[in-house]
């Protein structure tokens, strides 16, 4: 009997699309960490946060930079997710008041930048994408049409959106109508 | 034709021509046309014909409350019928057509209903169509059903493109002439984020079609500045052609925002906005009341400020000698008007000086007018004011009623408001522009004020005066028909009718009359219509009251309700880690709720899906399958309350388990029933992984979330779904250990020893590739479940393919899954229907009654009416070869079949490749103790009468041997 191995399949292969100087673009690879953060001393759980990931704990609906090009997300008061680069994602995360499950395969991220990137998500988004409700670096968890999201704004113009992988797809062309229509 | 009515002046852009066709005939206009506009500078006066009496109609008014002009635009596919022409924005290639008539428009053969108008007065459709009864659907239905409705509909699918979006402001402002303009003004100007949309395609509102000064210029011209100033400001958007048609609870509006016309194809050209405002300034505007008299729907009888906007924004004579009709001073004003664009004024009528029209001619198109003092005058255009009423509607959307104001003759907003809203201008009753001005710019700054901007308080210099209407409604004798809703019909005379007929009230006045209920909403009959009725029921206007406004406020396409939710954007397709794999062997995909899943796999030779499931089957129970599984919810629950939570959730005990096992668990709902099933796994001390049906992944996560957070919230415990980063698939069969042993990664031991039956572990297979594998089993035979993080899920189908090829594995279906399952007699979705508790699914000795968990406290209570005592059990057809039928009910044999004999149900039915005959679960009366019993399985819809007797539900290996093998 042949060793068997296996390979990876992504979530989603879909070639970046453009218009009007704005990309959707589906990441291939990156790894997300959620973290269940515990109820109770949030000093003790920002140190906690920043021993093990060497990053400081957002406010809820904020995320920080993290080591290595990461970015550590809050979108609710117990949950975060470490988005980082490469599917591999820190092993020892774990504390009191936290812990971390690998969800790298559970949620599929999609980055859209450029002009047109606040129009198309005004089709799908119902939550405030003004500046004053979601300046850069607000996180937020709603829904882009029919598919669950976590919405990330980078920069001015560009986002980051976790969405679950069975609807990476799915998101991906919600996103890819509106680039087209707006 | 050329434009023989069009005369000097407007806003019309004369440097370039927009070629369009009604009725096949082609003409000219100009950018900032209406179809109307267009059509009236071609000396298009008729447009098309009357809803009942098919009279003969042209353009009433300049703006969306019209009544008449309804044309159908566009051709096949495309058709667009009841467009009101005086909204339709002229673009290049126009075509658009008249509706309603039997021939051409000029002779309409249906005109001659007309003559039996004495027949079809008000309600007549309840007195007629009685006899014979035969003639009901055979005559009568047919009959009404071609001659009713306005414009007719392509048929075709609609190709056109539709969005929705989602927009937030500080201040929305709806309407865009003086006070709106003035409004977003100082909203925008206080830096607060603004949205102003008005329905027009040029911003203005009755800047454009009256002379007025602003800051010393031209009203339109300010206008224009104005907008471009709130244009050139960030964090204010401007929304043309954008209908703001309801109010809704919390501050958000629904609008519709059409595209420019020249939007390709292949873009949305309507959006729906769902607009959340922290503030609301309506500034709406008034709309014009006509008069009532004789004669009043002949085209070229026209609204007194369309007459006044077609000569000042279209520069289009309505008329070349125009007649003034009005109960207030504004006629004069009018005339002066038309006289300096060079026009001819007949006369000028002061209805509120006891003058008035008794009667007009002209039927294709007015001719001349007999006053009421007998003089008959000739005029080609009669220009009617009977006053302005306030465009309240937005205001009363959440239900609260307007109030009367004696001063205009009109309703105002009344003192309870939608939240966050003012509203201020000619909506509020205020006509003159200094006070439009002066309220738009009080009600803008105040909106930003409360949005936490502080705003300036710039003046706008203006002058004019409003004419306060008399209240005079109806001239002329009462003889003669004089319309009401020009749109459906209604004359004075039906109103009276209905007063004779005990229809006093206002609501019951518009049922009866369908005063109000065309798609011009009554916008400008209404408060006629109240009028006379106050008048002929002895009561005041305000006595007698309003109907309910409710939205749209203007008619909404379907599609752009519908949005881009059509087609593959219906609803999204869920794919499983090992879709590609499952694609790739031949399966037939079938939907489980958002979920595609392979159903069967077809093979060379076969000639049905029976032949594959049947294979499948037994080829799974004799050797192994592989079901992809992956759709099941999977959440992870952990916390050093985690086991505690498990046991409150379950009916049945969880406290014992230890770790390194799974259990079946039974979840109910608050009510006693069944809510879900499903495994659920102890993979640490503090760490379970539930199982959920793919049905009820989410209602059960959120469910486990009101529980952690409402009911247990000092406990703790967490959960975090993980359904989608799992592939997962069950090895089913009696070499399924053989196969298996041949991925996982040593040392691991899956011995029936080292793994029994309900063991789960973490482990690697293939390698080193992360893994967790329960023994557990759905099919009846010694089986397993096997996952991996999803990335792999193509990869560990194809390789438990590839290993198992010398011990003839199979891929298998959910149809096939579903077969192994009967036979084995497992309830799923069938009978876990929300309809049945433990006590009917014969599990009611799984429910603890020693623990408090959900469900506790009305166990063994709830029920269906009617099927307390049902409880499953199995059936099998006496004659082997007869068919069974999911959904036939049980009779005893020789009963009749009605509701009293009802003995039950079938709830899921197979055949079993493995006996070889038909095998159901069904839900009987007392089935429990009714083994060996004969009954009938009869299904009235598909002609079937089955004798069959009740069985244990467990048709294959009941004892269980070959799950723990």
């Amino acid at each position: 009997m042949p060793e068997l191995r296996l390979t990876e399949t992504p979530a989603i292969v879909r070639a970046p699309v453009e218009r009007g100087g704005t990309r959707l673009v589906a990441v291939g690879e990156s790894g997300v960490l959620t973290l269940v953060l515990r109820r109770g001393d949030p000093q003790r759980l920002a140190q906690e946060i920043g021993a093990a990931l060497d990053c400081d704990l957002p406010a809820v609906g904020g995320s920080t930079d993290a080591t290595g090009g990461a970015r550590l997300l809050r979108p609710a008061a117990e949950r975060a997710h470490l988005v980082t680069p490469g599917s591999s994602v820190p092993s020892a995360a774990e504390g009191e008041t936290f812990y971390g499950i690998d969800q790298s395969d559970y949620w599929s991220c999609l980055n859209l930048s450029g002009p047109l990137s606040r129009a198309c998500l005004e089709r799908l988004w119902k939550p405030d994408l003004g500046d004053a409700a979601f300046p850069p670096g607000a996180v937020a968890r709603s829904a882009l049409g029919p598919v669950a999201a976590v919405l990330c704004r980078l920069r001015p113009a560009a986002y980051l959106l976790l969405v679950p992988r069975s609807y990476a797809q799915a998101g991906f062309d919600e996103l890819e109508t509106s680039l087209a229509w707006v | 034709m050329t434009q023989h009515h069009r005369i000097g002046g407007g806003l019309v852009d004369r440097s370039q021509s927009l070629s369009f066709t009604f009725n096949g005939r082609t003409m000219q206009g100009h950018p900032g046309d209406t179809l109307a506009s267009a059509l009236l500078a071609n000396g298009v006066r008729l447009v098309g014909r009357s809803f009942k009496y098919h009279r003969p109609r042209g353009m009433f008014s300049a703006g969306p409350e019209e009544p008449n002009a309804l044309v159908t635009l566009g051709e096949g596919a495309r058709t667009e019928p009841n467009t009101r022409a005086t909204m339709a924005e002229l673009f290049n290639g126009l075509q658009a057509a008249s509706q309603n008539h039997r021939g051409p428009l000029g002779f309409d053969l249906m005109a001659a209903t007309d003559l039996l108008a004495p027949f079809l007065g008000a309600g007549f459709y309840y007195k007629t169509f009685m006899w014979p009864r035969a003639f009901w659907e055979r005559v009568y239905e047919p009959l009404i059903r071609r001659a009713a409705g306005l414009g007719a509909l392509s048929g075709q699918d609609d190709p056109g493109l539709y969005d929705k979006g989602y927009r937030h402001c500080d201040v929305l402002v709806i309407g865009a002439g003086p006070a709106g303009m003035a409004a977003a003004l100082a909203a925008g100007r206080a830096g607060a984020r603004v949205i102003l949309a008005d329905e027009d395609f040029r911003p203005g509102g009755r800047l454009l079609a009256e002379w007025h000064e602003i800051d010393g210029q031209p009203g339109a011209d300010w206008a224009a500045a104005a907008w471009a100033e709130l244009d050139g400001m960030e964090h204010v958007r401007l929304m043309p052609r954008c209908t703001v048609f309801g109010v809704y609870d919390h501050g958000i509006c629904g609008a519709v925002e059409l595209t420019a016309p020249d939007t390709p194809e292949d873009r949305p050209r309507q959006v729906m906005w769902r607009i959340y405002a922290r503030r609301t300034v309506l500034c709406a505007g008034a709309t014009e009341r006509s008069l009532v008299f004789p004669g009043n729907d002949r085209p070229g009888v026209m609204l007194a400020g369309a007459v006044q906007a077609y000569a000042n924004r279209w520069a289009v004579a309505a008329g070349r000698n125009i007649a003034v009709l009005a109960n207030h001073d504004g006629g004069a004003d009018l005339a002066e008007e038309l006289r300096a664009a060079g026009l001819s004024v007949a006369a000028v009528v002061e209805a509120h000086n006891g003058q008035g029209v008794a009667a007009t001619r002209g039927r294709l198109g007015l001719r001349g007018v007999t006053l009421g003092d007998g003089r008959r005058l000739d005029c080609d255009c009669l220009a009617v004011s009977g006053g302005w009423s306030p465009n309240i509607h937005l205001t009363c959307h959440l239900d609260s009623r307007p109030v009367w104001c004696d001063d205009i003759q009109a309703f105002v907003p009344g003192s309870v408001l939608p939240e966050g809203m003012r509203v201020a201008g000619a909506a509020n009753g205020a006509f003159s522009l200094p006070d439009c001005l002066a309220e738009g710019q009080a009600a803008g700054r105040a909106a930003a004020e409360a949005a936490g901007h502080p705003a300036a308080a710039p003046v706008h210099r203006a002058s004019g005066i409003a004419h306060a209407p008399a209240p005079v409604w109806r001239t002329g004798p009462e003889k003669g028909r004089a319309w009401v809703d020009l749109q459906n019909d209604v004359t004075a005379k039906d109103i009276a009718l209905a007063r004779r007929e005990g229809f006093g009230a206002v609501e019951h006045l518009k049922r009866y009359t369908t005063l109000g209920m065309a798609t011009d909403q009554g916008k400008t009959s209404n408060l006629p219509g109240l009028a006379l009725l106050a008048g002929a029921t002895g009561r005041s206007i305000p006595e007698t009251g309003t109907t309910r406004y409710r939205p749209p406020y203007t008619p909404v396409s379907i599609g752009a309700f519908a949005g881009r939710e059509r087609g593959r954007h219906f609803r999204p397709v869920r794919h499983t880690p090992a879709h590609d794999w499952a694609a790739r062997l031949g399966a037939s995909f079938t939907e489980s709720g958002l979920w595609l899943r392979a159903e069967w796999f077809a093979r060379p030779g076969e000639t049905g899906w029976r032949d594959s499931v049947d294979r499948e089957a037994r080829q799974t129970r004799a050797a192994v399958g592989i079901c992809d599984v992956s759709t099941l919810g999977k959440i992870d629950i952990r916390g050093r309350d985690a086991l505690s939570f498990v046991d409150f959730v379950f009916c049945n005990g969880f406290a014992s388990l230890p770790v390194g096992k799974v259990r079946y668990g039974l979840m109910l709902r608050e009510d006693g029933l069944v809510m879900d099933d499903g495994t659920t796994a102890r993979l640490g001390e503090h760490h379970f992984l539930m199982t959920t049906t793919t049905a009820n992944a989410g209602p059960v996560y959120r469910h486990l979330e009101f529980v952690r957070q409402c009911l247990q919230p000092h406990w703790d415990v967490h959960l975090v779904p993980e359904t989608d980063g799992w592939a997962q698939f069950s090895v089913a069969g009696p070499k399924s250990r053989a196969l298996l042993s041949r991925l996982v990664d040593a040392p691991f031991d899956i011995s029936n020893a080292g793994f029994p039956f309900m063991a789960c572990a973490e482990l690697t297979v293939c390698g080193g590739t992360r893994a967790r594998l329960f023994r557990i089993s759905f099919s009846g035979e010694l089986a397993y479940e096997i996952a991996v993080p999803a990335r792999y899920g193509n990869a560990l189908g194809a390789a438990l393919m590839e290993a198992g090829a010398d011990l003839g594995v199979l891929a298998y279906g959910v149809e096939a899954l579903d077969v192994m399952r009967v036979e084995k007699g497992h309830p799923s979705g069938n009978e876990l229907n929300g309809q049945t508790g433990p006590v009917h699914l014969g599990m009611d000795r799984m429910a603890s009654r020693r623990k408090d968990y959900v469900g506790r406290a009305r166990l063994g209570i709830s029920h269906v009416d009617g099927a307390e005592d049902v409880q499953l059990v199995g059936v099998r057809p006496v004659r082997e070869g007869d068919t069974l039928w999911n959904g036939a009910h049980f009779l005893e044999p020789g009963a009749a079949a009605t509701l009293e004999a009802d003995q039950g149900w079938m709830s899921s039915v197979t055949h079993s490749p493995a006996l070889g005959h038909a095998v159901g679960l069904a839900f009987i009366r007392n089935g429990a103790a009714r083994i060996g019993e004969r009954l009938r399985a009869v299904d009235l819809v598909r002609g079937s009468d089955v004798e069959v007797e009740i069985v244990p539900p467990h048709f294959l290996d009941p004892e269980g041997e070959r799950l723990h093998a």
